[in-house]
């Protein structure tokens, strides 16, 4: 069904057209708030608050605007704030936590392969999160969410020049960071 | 090709993002160079390593919680606006009959002063009448004629 159609039926008070609403995007919020480098636990419920604060706000929707720009956009401010507001220190120790249960276990290939692909997530994570926060949006956007310069201008509201840079800029410094970690 | 021109690269190159040139000069200097070729496995691993974020979906039972979280979102918003409702006529009214109990102490304690004023004059009045009955009722002239009188005898 035509999101406008389930927006409007939603503001009707019809509850089975915001789940339609909800079902349709919700894998594609989850995912955004988890290219920020966010659990999955967290991750679901972040998702969920997004689509509550859709839910409350969802009369202020303008039709004009595309539905799948504004739920980025709510996304996103949700995944920054929640990636500001947890203490650095904290979130650190949370994925050193994670390391270690991994070191107590007896490897076999699986589970050395996923020991290797948490290292890996925590190093890109760790370096995204070193990034100036439009460039991370950007490139998060670009690299992982795959979105086009086109749809990345009009989340963050500039202009697609002005993501060519970000994504540059990005580039080279998550290369320079990359290139100190492992030589 | 040098290594630092590959490494200045080597984003570009795994995103596929080099002009076909560069890109054939970049294979050619990773065919033939063994430590360019250990660390772009690694940076290709951290950055490939989001690659299964692309097909994550939530866990099941997601929209029952989401359910269960706007019926408390509902619950919660009824209970403010109910709130709201009832708790600004009530904090008005409260405010009132502080002012009314306020009102009734201070006119209370007045009276009281009031109170102790005319017990003061009632006391005056019984003294002077005491003094009265006590003393003669003349006036000053009476009392020096007297007094000089009685001097003179």
């Amino acid at each position: 069904m035509d999101d406008l159609v389930l927006i409007n039926d939603s503001i009707a008070g019809d509850e089975k057209a915001f789940r339609a609403f909800a079902e349709k995007y919700a894998g594609l919020i989850f995912r955004v708030i988890r290219s920020f480098g966010i659990s999955r636990e967290d991750a679901e419920d972040l998702s969920q608050d997004v689509f509550i604060d859709i839910y409350k706000n969802i009369r202020k929707f303008r039709k004009e605007a595309e539905v799948s720009t504004w739920l980025y956009r709510i996304a996103i401010n949700r995944s920054i704030n929640y990636v500001n507001k947890s203490k650095r220190s904290k979130w650190m120790k949370r994925n050193q936590g994670d390391l270690k249960d991994y070191d107590n276990r007896v490897f076999d290939e699986s589970s050395e392969m996923k020991f290797m692909d948490n290292e890996q997530k925590r190093i890109l994570y760790y370096t995204i999160d070193k990034l100036p926060e439009n460039q991370k949006i950007a490139f998060t956007l670009n690299k992982i969410d795959e979105l086009s310069y086109k749809e990345i201008a009009d989340i963050m509201n500039i202009s697609v020049s002005s993501v060519e840079s970000l994504i540059h800029r990005a580039k080279q410094n998550l290369q320079k960071r990359l290139l100190n970690f492992f030589e | 090709m040098d290594c630092v021109r590959f490494k200045n690269s080597i984003l570009n190159y795994y995103y596929g993002e080099c002009d076909p040139v560069l890109t054939k000069e970049l294979q050619d200097h990773l065919t033939g160079c063994e430590k360019c070729s250990i660390i772009f496995a690694q940076i290709s691993g951290v950055l490939s390593s989001a690659e299964t974020i692309k097909s994550e979906e939530p866990e099941p039972f997601y929209y029952t919680r989401l359910q269960a979280k706007i019926g408390d979102y509902k619950t919660g918003h009824i209970r403010s606006h109910l709130f709201a409702r009832l708790a600004q006529p009530l904090a008005a009214a409260c405010l009132a009959a502080l002012g009314v109990f306020i009102g009734i102490r201070i006119s209370g304690n007045l009276a009281d002063q009031t109170l102790v004023g005319n017990d003061i004059n009632q006391t005056e009045v019984a003294e002077v009448q005491l003094a009265n009955e006590y003393f003669p009722k003349a006036d000053k002239d009476d009392i020096i004629e007297t007094y000089y009188l009685n001097i003179n005898e």
